[in-house]
């Protein structure tokens, strides 16, 4: 066992440090480097809607709309974990060198992003409400499916830099396996219009209640129902729960392994 | 007052697959048994070919990995001077890098600000390098940042591997004077090298380590003197 008091630097501190560092780096040598997470989103809309809105025409009435709030929480999501998959095995030099919390390392991209998405949240809200399309009664809601979103990104991204230090394969594949998962999500077409066997899987897909939730809340202007958004709640709250005590054992060990 | 108490220390690391995968249950051991003590103010050296152990034993007082079995103690705050460049990046200025990465390593902001002109002033570097990013600097100048900022972090413990050779020769001596001003100050000081005279000049006590067993442990001349007959 090892004691003694080795830093005194708070967990809350280095994240604030590592979130900066992030944060600044994106801004060098790049125009589109602080801004493109929030652009992101809005360009593959225009490349969908297009598809979607105008080549197959998917008959969902406000179909940009129904698009967006469902393409945004899913952006943050895949542009998170495409990210974070090699938080860990990028800083080698510093796992060997300081002890420290190592998922403040995934958990610092999640945070840099989700500032991101936030941001391009509020835009959306202000563009409805301008629109005349946002029901201001149920819009506190929205908070419900963001903390669940952002539970769900730190548990992937946590377990995926993990798998990533003992092998490399997972970031060769992760952008096909986001692939069948985006359509595995009624993001682009109508939950109805998927077959049975697709359906059953949504069933049990935290990403598929957490559209859900934005696009009811969003789109249709209405609460869901208690009982989804309790459920949403628990399994996210449950993976980031069993992710972090998972990777608090996982990475005991992760300096000898970088 | 002992600053580090290492006792009775197994450490070792898993064997692995081609493909980069645990074995289950096998052990290559890197330090067996071993037991040393480090009294504040006091600096000890460890010794040893390559592959004995030396660096092993400086990451798991730092606390980056945790003893397999026995026990190992700090009292305070512990700085590492290794791997200087860790928690830097190449795209920050240097005045970036060391608001930034002292946090990272283990700083707190306020007290790399405290003595914000004083790091500045040890490192040498100049107002204008250290507006500029760090990949416009040579290795030597992002060595001397890393340093300075480590030597002015009021550590307890001073963990150090193979760095005093930052440099030229007079930031060299500079930073071999401010480890022995850190040490008057109460702070206990491991030091991990391959240069045996600095080790016979500067360390109170030596460990010699060999294939993970402490060989021999006493005043820092005698136990070089005995590394030297067995290499």
């Amino acid at each position: 066992m090892t004691v003694g008091a080795r830093t005194s630097v708070s967990s809350w501190e280095l994240l604030r440090a590592l979130v900066e560092r992030q944060v600044r780096v994106r801004r060098k040598r790049s125009i589109l480097g602080a801004s493109w997470p929030a652009v992101a989103p809005v360009l593959l809309q225009a490349l969908y809607v297009f598809v979607f809105g105008a080549v197959f025409d998917v008959g969902i009435p406000r179909y940009p709309e129904y698009l967006f709030t469902g393409l945004l929480p899913w952006t943050f999501l895949a542009q998170t974990i495409g990210q974070t998959v090699t938080s860990l095995s990028s800083e080698p030099d510093l796992i060997r060198r300081s002890p420290f919390p190592y998922e403040l390392l995934p958990i610092t991209t999640v945070v840099v992003m989700g500032m991101y998405f936030l941001a391009t949240l509020a835009g959306f809200i202000v563009f409805l409400g301008v629109r005349g399309h946002l029901a201001y009664a149920v819009l506190p809601a929205i908070v419900l499916p963001v903390v669940a979103l952002f539970l769900l990104v730190s548990s992937i991204s946590m377990i995926l830099s993990l798998v990533d230090v003992y092998n490399h394969d997972l970031r060769l594949i992760l952008a096909n396996l986001l692939t069948v998962w985006f359509f595995l999500v009624p993001i682009v077409y109508r939950p109805g219009m998927a077959p049975r066997p697709v359906r059953f899987l949504r069933s049990v897909d935290p990403m598929n209640m957490i559209v859900g939730q934005f696009r009811d809340i969003l789109h249709f202007g209405q609460l869901s129902r208690p009982l989804h958004a309790g459920l949403m709640l628990v399994v996210c709250t449950a993976l980031f729960v069993g992710s972090r005590a998972g990777f608090r054992v996982l990475s005991r060990e992760l300096a000898k392994d970088i | 007052m002992a600053s580090i108490e290492i006792d009775h220390l197994w450490q070792g690391y898993h064997g692995a697959t081609v493909r980069g995968w645990r074995r289950r249950g096998e052990h290559k051991w890197a330090l067996r048994d071993v037991s040393l003590h480090v009294d504040a103010g006091e600096m000890v050296g460890v010794i040893g070919g390559n592959g004995s152990g030396k660096t092993t034993l400086l990451q798991t007082v730092a606390g980056v990995i945790v003893p397999l079995q026995g026990t190992v103690a700090v009292s305070g705050r512990v700085s590492s001077l290794v791997e200087l460049s860790a928690g830097f990046h190449r795209e920050l200025t240097g005045e970036e890098n060391l608001l930034i990465g002292g946090v990272i390593l283990g700083i707190p902001r306020r007290e790399v600000r405290a003595s914000f002109d004083e790091i500045v002033a040890f490192s040498g570097l100049s107002p204008e390098a250290l507006r500029s990013p760090l990949r416009t600097y040579s290795a030597g100048m992002g060595l001397r940042l890393g340093f300075s900022l480590v030597a002015h972090s009021n550590p307890d413990v001073l963990l150090v591997d193979e760095v005093l050779a930052v440099g030229d020769d007079e930031f060299r001596a500079r930073c071999v004077e401010r480890v022995h001003e850190l040490r008057r100050g109460g702070c206990g000081v491991l030091i991990v090298s391959h240069d045996l005279d600095l080790v016979r000049a500067h360390c109170h006590r030596a460990l010699l380590l060999a294939a993970g067993e402490a060989v021999a442990e006493g005043p820092a001349g005698e136990v070089v003197d005995r590394y030297l007959e067995s290499a």
